[in-house]
């Protein structure tokens, strides 16, 4: 069944951080399609982040993933623990 | 800005065809409404873990099915999943997305398409697109890839070439031997267009491939008369 990811209503607060690895960012963008209310590409064709809660905690993680480079890494304020890439 | 809509389907494996010895064509059922453009990819869910690799899709956007190429030359997650995958089986897919696709920016005046290895692949929807809608300005394709024995989709250049006059392709190898009797460019794709004494006055580019020649070929464009600004590109790694 499709649901549609990246919404446009952007939560109060969230629990997961995201954070791009700048040196391993190819600008694929997947990111921005996913999520694009939490990252965009800037001027040089790298992910920046605009807000972390842009997105809810499931279209961070989802950007987080399908990243084919592992640029972008998840980390859980409640732990303080990475959670993204394993 | 606005949030784009990434739809999330399963596509099940319809149809996979070995094309070239490292090359595999996988088809799949394409879910009603599915939107995208010429030149975007398919997110693919590659294991349990939950990572992903993202591939180009080589279908039109008025085929059936949708259909991507696999190099499966790196045996990766995305490649071992592909080589080993069968019909029928199933995949978390996500898209279309990304900002690859056609400006065809109306002062441009012509557009040059630059690939290595599997960076060809967008650029089949995106030629078809260009030409099947009438487009009258040149388009030309430089494709680089190892050896012969590795092309694929050679002929439908050629049926395009035959159709089109003003489509025309290039195809250079780089490691072709000195005993073969290929008679096209040989060498990087880089250094086959600095050898070409050709002026892109006013074109428009789109390159995608690794990314060195993503960007040997910014920096010879720019010197050849296209804009930085109208250059596109997508690099593989």
């Amino acid at each position: 069944m499709a649901y549609t990811a990246g919404s446009d209503k952007a939560p109060v607060s969230t629990k997961y951080q995201v954070k791009v690895i700048n040196e391993k960012c190819i600008g694929a963008a997947s990111c921005v399609a996913v999520a694009a209310m939490t990252f965009k590409l800037n001027g040089e064709n790298k992910a920046d982040i605009i807000d972390q809660d842009g997105n809810v905690d499931e279209e961070k993680m989802l950007a987080a993933q399908s990243c084919p480079t592992a640029a972008i890494e998840v980390w859980d304020t409640a732990s303080n623990q990475k959670i993204w890439p394993k | 800005m606005m949030a784009m809509a990434v739809k999330q389907f399963i596509g099940k494996v319809a149809e996979k065809k070995n094309v070239a010895p490292n090359f595999w064509e996988i088809y799949f059922d394409k879910p009603e409404g599915l939107g995208g453009q010429a030149g975007q990819y398919l997110s693919v869910k590659v294991n349990e873990e939950g990572e992903r690799r993202d591939y180009s899709l080589a279908s039109r956007l008025d085929e059936d099915k949708l259909r991507l190429m696999v190099d499966v030359a790196p045996m990766g997650k995305g490649s071992t999943l592909f080589y080993n995958c069968k019909v029928g089986d199933e995949m978390e897919l996500m898209g279309p997305m990304g900002n690859f696709f056609l400006r065809e920016n109306a002062d441009s005046s012509g557009l040059l398409f630059v690939a290595t290895g599997s960076g060809v692949v967008p650029f089949r929807p995106m030629i078809y697109e260009l030409l099947e809608k009438g487009e009258k300005r040149p388009v030309r394709l430089h494709w680089g890839m190892k050896t012969d024995g590795d092309l694929f989709w050679v002929e439908e250049w050629k049926e395009l070439a035959d159709k089109y006059e003003n489509f025309e392709f290039d195809i250079v190898l780089s490691r072709e031997g000195p005993e073969s009797v290929w008679h096209g460019c040989r060498g990087h794709v880089q250094d086959c267009l600095v050898g070409h004494e050709q002026i892109w006055n006013g074109w428009e580019a789109y390159l995608c491939g690794n990314q060195s020649m993503i960007e040997d070929v910014q920096q010879l464009l720019v010197t050849r008369g296209i804009v930085k600004e109208k250059v596109y590109f997508e690099k593989f790694y």
